[in-house]
């Protein structure tokens, strides 16, 4: 996986680096904010590794720029701190970070957290298939499903998840149907009459 | 005087020897370089910030010094590090020249332990 690292402290970029090489990934590294979001910005990496205190953009900048930047791809962003706490971790979390890493790094640690990461993206890609392989009538809304049929939205999904639906009416149908339900009264006074 | 312990801490010495094995053996050789280069330049920052009473650089310089140093396992420095930051942060920088003399102190021995690392490495 090509993952961008971001880092002022030269020694930790380096060990950094190694650990992902070690680990088979692809590295791409940053030594402030400013340079990794120009990197993202340009190449679009699915991970960013970032430190927390950086000169020129600091950590949670960076993570609230790529959550900003909205690429149709999933960003999964994970910050190295050496600060622990409650507040950091919420203000962390706010920015749009996935996980945190506390410096200086385990390398076993590392790697579990990027196994996570993996497989969520992992995920994350599974479901971007899905969405561009479903085949939805454009007039009645129906999807085919993967024996060929032709099945409701409800059908479908209940099918290939656990979810089950609740009925109920949107705001947008509400005005709808409440007329075609006035005018079904209507008729049955009349038919009664 | 004695030195009852090692500079480096021994754990950590021993995973980054393993990496080294794994990925390139010139990666101690690399980290050594990198964080004595950085170390001595950040070391006469403090320096700086000490004799013109700059608290906001000294709080800064030492957090990072502090950071690369755990890094390498380097604790005994980072602490040092660590006491220099919190005089930064409290607003002043009085009284800063006796930890900034351990911190050069602790550092030099840092060096020498990081040059037989490294020699070793590239053997």
């Amino acid at each position: 996986m090509k993952i961008l690292i971001a880092d002022d402290d030269p020694t930790a970029l380096l060990l950094l680096e190694a650990a992902l090489l070690d680990l088979g990934h692809e590295v791409v590294t940053a030594r402030n904010g400013w340079e990794a979001w120009r990197i993202f910005d340009r190449e679009g990496v699915p991970l960013v590794v970032t430190d927390w205190m950086m000169p020129e953009m600091d950590g949670p900048e960076l993570c609230r720029r790529v959550r900003a930047a909205g690429r149709a791809r999933y960003t999964y962003l994970l910050m190295l701190t050496a600060m622990s706490g409650k507040g950091r971790y919420l203000e962390g979390m706010a920015a749009g970070a996935d996980d945190f890493i506390t410096k200086p790094f385990d390398e076993d640690e590392l790697a579990a957290r990027l196994h996570v990461a993996e497989r969520v993206l992992g995920l994350q890609g599974e479901v971007k298939t899905l969405e561009g392989l479903l085949n939805l009538c454009s007039y009645c809304r129906e999807l085919q499903d993967e024996a060929g049929h032709w099945v409701t939205v409800e059908q479908y999904v209940q099918r290939h998840s656990d979810a089950t639906f609740s009925h109920g009416i949107c705001p947008r149908c509400y005005p709808r149907v409440m007329e075609e339900l006035a005018g079904w009264q209507r008729d049955q006074a009349a038919t009664g009459r | 005087m004695e030195r009852l312990e090692a500079a480096l801490d021994p754990e950590v010495i021993a995973r980054l020897r393993e990496l080294a094995a794994r990925s390139r053996p010139s990666l101690l050789t690399s980290l050594r370089e990198t964080y004595l280069t950085d170390g001595r330049r950040r070391l006469a920052a403090l320096s700086t910030a000490v004799a013109d009473a700059d608290p906001a650089t000294l709080r800064d310089v030492a957090h990072a010094l502090k950071g690369s140093s755990a890094t390498l396992g380097a604790n005994r420095l980072a602490e040092f590090c660590r006491q220099l930051e919190e005089l930064g942060r409290s607003g002043t920088a009085a009284g800063g020249e006796l930890l900034l003399a351990q911190v050069s102190g602790e550092f030099e021995q840092v060096a020498i332990e990081l040059c037989q690392l490294a020699g070793e490495g590239s053997q």
